[in-house]
């Protein structure tokens, strides 16, 4: 595992023998089945697609997105915070935060 | 097939008026076997043996009634292919359907659905099904260039269906400005973009030696269980390969069809439903619908009964409920949505974001 920055945290993920990566855990590579095993990527996404969840539980609005990353092309579902266009082209870092992934546009500080 | 709205009466009352269609010009003592499909009577009504109260059901009918009662599965459609695919001999099949779910709160019934159409990755960002849908629709509306007001469009057409069918759920029409006047859930869906929650109950008798109308092919199919790891988030590839392998056992195509009632949870999934089973390319089918091709009496009517949207969503009964009304396009018994010259038609029903997908080829018999 590569070292981390201070600056931009790298992300945890999963990668099999074939090269798949994927963000979240599952028993297998849901691509080829082959055994996964942890790495971590860098965080740089793009936004592909994007909602502004208006009917919720507690009656907050939240914007759930989809990134694919830079490296390795997985897929996230994640949820959006901070200013994005929406147009299926937005730049983003990922950061896990309680077992969601966050993407906020690059640029902005995570802890903003 | 009941009436679909709310109903006053309680899950046994409904199960009990759909036994008796089912029965109503059947010979209940050919009765082999009984398919039941209930969403979650158990949560929603306090019915922990569903499979049990239709058998008492029956046994109150048929005198000596001693058939199996398989069930309950969650959706008409797949107890549809169970039933089909049941060794029953020359007896016939019993299909039955029940749901009773509008006195449940909505978020009970929003929680409920929540495990069985996102997976717990997607439900830990609070992804819900509409919350999906419109990720899938804003998806589709992007990379095919597809104006939103198509799926306001769709909403008004299945409407104005549905004002036509005496069974549905809704029986008024709408007009765009009515759907762009509704909240928004999830943009770009509104409240007029999404299929209620329903009461309700169908039955069919499969029968093995005759028939007006005969299933002549029928298939299920998988799409990844995380719809964020799908390839192209705005096409539903589950839907393509269940009508293709339908169409395939049935030896017909797309364009032999003059009925298809599909899944149309969300306005959007209408069309893209239509093109996923080939009826048109990606992108294309809005253009159909703008000219009117997609209503009665067009080229191919979609959703005659007003669809989801309008005859209303029990969710275990859909699937059966399609086959129920292409039972009535195909033997000219449709009332005041008959589509002219209806010989062929199809069925899609699907799960979740279409993760689960069911088609049918349905023809009539000369």
């Amino acid at each position: 595992m590569r070292r981390r920055t201070a600056r931009r945290p790298w992300l945890a993920a999963w990668r099999c023998a074939a090269g798949h990566v994927h963000i979240h855990a599952a028993s297998g590579c849901p691509a080829c089945g082959g055994a996964l095993r942890a790495v971590a990527i860098r965080p740089e996404a793009r936004l592909i697609a994007m909602t502004t969840v208006r009917v919720t539980p507690d009656g907050t609005p939240f914007r759930l997105g989809v990134a694919v990353t830079r490296a390795g092309n997985a897929r996230t579902l994640c949820i959006v915070v901070g200013a994005v266009r929406g147009t299926g082209r937005d730049a983003v870092l990922l950061r896990e935060e309680n077992g969601s992934i966050i993407a906020r546009p690059r640029g902005a500080r995570h802890d903003d | 097939m009941t009436r679909i709205g709310r109903h006053d009466g309680d899950f046994t009352t409904l199960l009990a008026e759909a036994v008796d269609l089912g029965l109503r010009d059947n010979d209940p003592a050919g009765i082999g076997a009984v398919f039941l499909s209930a969403f979650a009577p158990a949560e929603l009504c306090g019915i922990s043996d569903p499979a049990g109260l239709t058998r008492h059901i029956l046994q109150a009918r048929i005198p000596a009634f001693d058939a199996p009662v398989f069930g309950p599965f969650l959706t008409g459609a797949e107890a549809t292919i169970r039933a089909i695919e049941y060794p029953a001999g020359d007896r016939d099949v019993l299909v039955i359907g029940c749901e009773k779910m509008t006195h449940a709160d909505a978020g009970v019934a929003a929680g409920l659905l929540a495990p069985r159409v996102a997976d717990p990755v997607e439900q830990r960002h609070g992804a819900t099904l509409p919350a999906l849908a419109a990720l899938a629709t804003a998806a589709y509306r992007d990379a095919y260039r597809v104006p939103a007001a198509a799926f306001d469009a769709v909403a008004v057409k299945n409407h104005a269906h549905g004002a036509r069918n005496p069974l549905a759920h809704f029986q008024q029409t709408i007009t765009r400005d009515d759907v762009q006047r509704s909240p928004m859930i999830a943009d770009p869906l509104r409240r007029y973009h999404c299929a209620p929650i329903s009461d309700g109950a169908a039955a069919c008798v499969l029968s093995r030696t005759s028939g007006a109308v005969r299933i002549a092919g029928w298939a299920r199919a998988l799409d990844t269980p995380r719809f964020h790891e799908r390839a192209r988030l705005g096409e539903f590839r589950a839907a393509f390969h269940a009508a293709r392998e339908a169409f395939a056992m049935a030896a017909r195509s797309p364009a032999d069809v003059h009925v298809v009632e599909i899944h149309d949870a969300f306005a959007s999934f209408e069309l893209m439903n239509l093109e996923a089973m080939g009826f048109f390319p990606h992108g294309e089918a809005w253009r159909a619908l703008d000219r009117g091709a997609l209503h009665v009496g067009g080229e191919l009517a979609v959703n005659p009964s007003g669809g989801m949207k309008a005859r209303g969503h029990p969710i275990g009964v859909c699937g059966l409920t399609s086959l129920v009304e292409v039972f009535e396009q195909l033997t000219g018994s449709a009332g005041g949505r008959q589509q002219p010259g209806a010989g062929v038609a199809a069925i899609q029903s699907a799960g979740g974001v279409s993760r689960e997908c069911y088609a049918f080829v349905v023809e009539a018999v000369a």
